[in-house]
């Protein structure tokens, strides 16, 4: 079987912790806690209804919110269309305007966008040529009939941090609701919603080594946020997203954010000394860029640009490594990334971009590996150029 | 995206890259693309006999074109002029698998080899050899 490249994906995706997994198999088989959580007529019922409240306890207790406050989804995608879809249609009597940045997730801006053909408006915010944004940008884009500003934690491709505490602080006592998607933040840095100005939060389980198809949204209770459902039958999650929930998924969720928050502090500054070795290692390179704030950035990251080198002969020199251009294709070419653009990189240079996300399983001997096959392949490649 | 194992041999083993100094008296050089990327410079150079003696390349294209340049330059290196049929865009794709998508790829690597053996055949009429004949090229 053919060597599988060294894993540099983090932020697309990361493995099912093993102790989640070994978990997670207590919920699917005969021998095991397999009943349907809303069966509240028999054991196997009331066991599964049992496991999924204690993972909700396990999620609020990391971002210390009531467990009462967690909705559980099919993942962050879900969540953020809950999130803007169901606050937009609740207050749509109080106003029609929504804010959010050009840099979102494609999971806010699709949703944004179909908000927009029901008439509803929204201000898409640039960010600044480091991925942040203004925060009197916002300020200054606020209006009467403001209703929801969503902006991510961390960018999922650049990985910069916003200052969501600020933006809480700015919206205050505005009655403007503020939704964060922290599918890439989550377990990564320290998130108190019972002191940050959040009034809803998407979560996914699959960037913090819990298993696909299961995130959740976090809803303030107090003051209360009331959201209009977008599925029905059954009335499950308070009557907000209806469908039996799937016990295994949420159990592992629940304890890989467990796990996350017992380790994040020391597990968050091994992968920040291994971004910055990997960065001091290629940082020489002719024409290398780093994309997104140097500093306010989430410790796995690191987006590069190679000015002059062509992004599809990149991706394939660098084969041993799984990594991520972050390019679109469509039919009849390959779209340079938007988040790239929209940070003031010309096509070329998006298009010779890549992004290495670091996570729980990298080893220190693979970041060396990683320089060194970054080093040599950037380096034929620019023999090759005739630039 | 997936590549075949041609593509591979050629994109990572080149041994046809690099440039021939054109003050040489049967050397030429053909440009083709545009802007920033997707250039290709290829040298060739003959010596008085009609034969390729040396064919190389650089370029900051895709790995279709990294790949259809080297696999060209491997076919044509030692060729004698008046014999050869320069493979056509339609092999490129066939041999490299290269998608509906890209096939303006094959026709820029069919180009730039077609003009280098026009700017050679004019190169070698100029010393009197028989290539200037209409079988050549």
């Amino acid at each position: 079987m053919a060597v599988k490249p060294i894993y540099f994906d983090y932020m697309a995706t990361t493995p099912v912790d093993p102790r989640v997994v070994e978990q997670m198999i207590n919920y699917l088989g005969p021998e095991g806690c397999f009943g349907n959580a809303a069966s509240s007529t028999h054991q196997y019922g009331k066991d599964a209804s049992s496991a999924v409240e204690q993972a909700r306890r396990q999620i609020a207790e990391v971002v210390n919110a009531s467990s009462q406050e967690i909705i559980f989804t099919s993942g962050a995608t879900e969540a953020n269309n809950l999130a803007l879809l169901g606050a937009a249609h609740f207050y749509n009597n109080k106003g029609n305007h929504l804010i959010t940045v050009t840099t979102e997730h494609k999971a806010v801006l699709d949703t944004m966008s179909q908000l927009e053909k029901e008439g509803f408006e929204v201000t898409y915010l640039s960010p600044e040529a480091d991925g942040l944004i203004d925060l009197k940008k916002l300020e200054q884009a606020l209006r009467s009939d403001t209703i929801l500003v969503s902006i991510m934690q961390v960018n999922n491709e650049i990985g910069v941090i916003q200052d969501i505490e600020a933006i809480g602080l700015l919206l205050a006592n505005k009655g403007v609701i503020f939704h964060v998607d922290a599918a890439q933040s989550a377990g990564k840095i320290s998130i108190d919603l019972a002191t940050l100005a959040v009034d809803l939060m998407s979560f996914s389980a699959h960037k913090n080594y819990g298993p696909k198809g299961i995130g959740a949204l976090y809803v303030r209770q107090r003051p209360r946020i009331r959201l209009q459902a977008q599925s029905f039958g059954g009335g499950h999650e308070y009557g907000l997203r209806s469908g039996t929930l799937a016990t295994h998924q949420i159990v592992g969720m629940g304890m890989a954010f467990a796990l996350s928050a017992d380790e994040r502090e020391i597990e968050q500054n091994r992968i920040l000394k291994y971004r910055q070795q990997l960065w001091d290692g290629i940082k020489h390179l002719r024409g290398i860029r780093l994309n997104g704030h140097e500093q306010q950035r989430i410790a796995g990251n690191l987006n590069v640009s190679f000015a002059g080198l062509d992004g599809d002969s990149l991706l394939l020199a660098l084969s041993e490594l799984a990594i991520s251009t972050m390019s679109a294709c469509s039919s009849a070419s390959i779209q340079p990334s938007y988040v790239l653009r929209e940070i003031g990189l010309s096509d070329d240079l998006a298009q010779s971009s890549i992004r290495l996300s670091i996570g729980r399983f990298t080893q220190e001997m693979q970041i060396g590996q990683a320089i060194d096959i970054i080093c040599t392949q950037v380096g034929r490649l620019q023999e090759l150029s005739p630039l | 995206m997936m590549y075949n194992a041609l593509i591979e041999d050629c994109f990572f083993q080149p041994k046809h890259v690099g440039s021939i100094d054109l003050s040489l008296p049967l050397a030429v050089h053909s440009r083709k693309g545009n802007t920033n990327s997707n250039i290709i410079d290829l040298y060739m150079q003959c010596n008085d006999k009609g034969f390729i003696e040396r064919i190389c390349f650089k370029s900051n294209g895709n790995p279709y074109i990294i790949a259809g340049l080297e696999w060209l330059c491997r076919q044509l290196t030692a060729s004698f002029l008046p014999d050869l049929v320069l493979p056509d865009y339609q092999l490129l794709v066939e041999k490299l698998e290269i998608p509906t998508n890209q096939y303006p790829v094959a026709l820029q690597i069919e180009g730039v080899f077609k003009e280098a053996l026009v700017l050679m055949k004019k190169k070698l009429r100029g010393i009197g050899h028989e290539c200037g004949n209409a079988t050549c090229g």
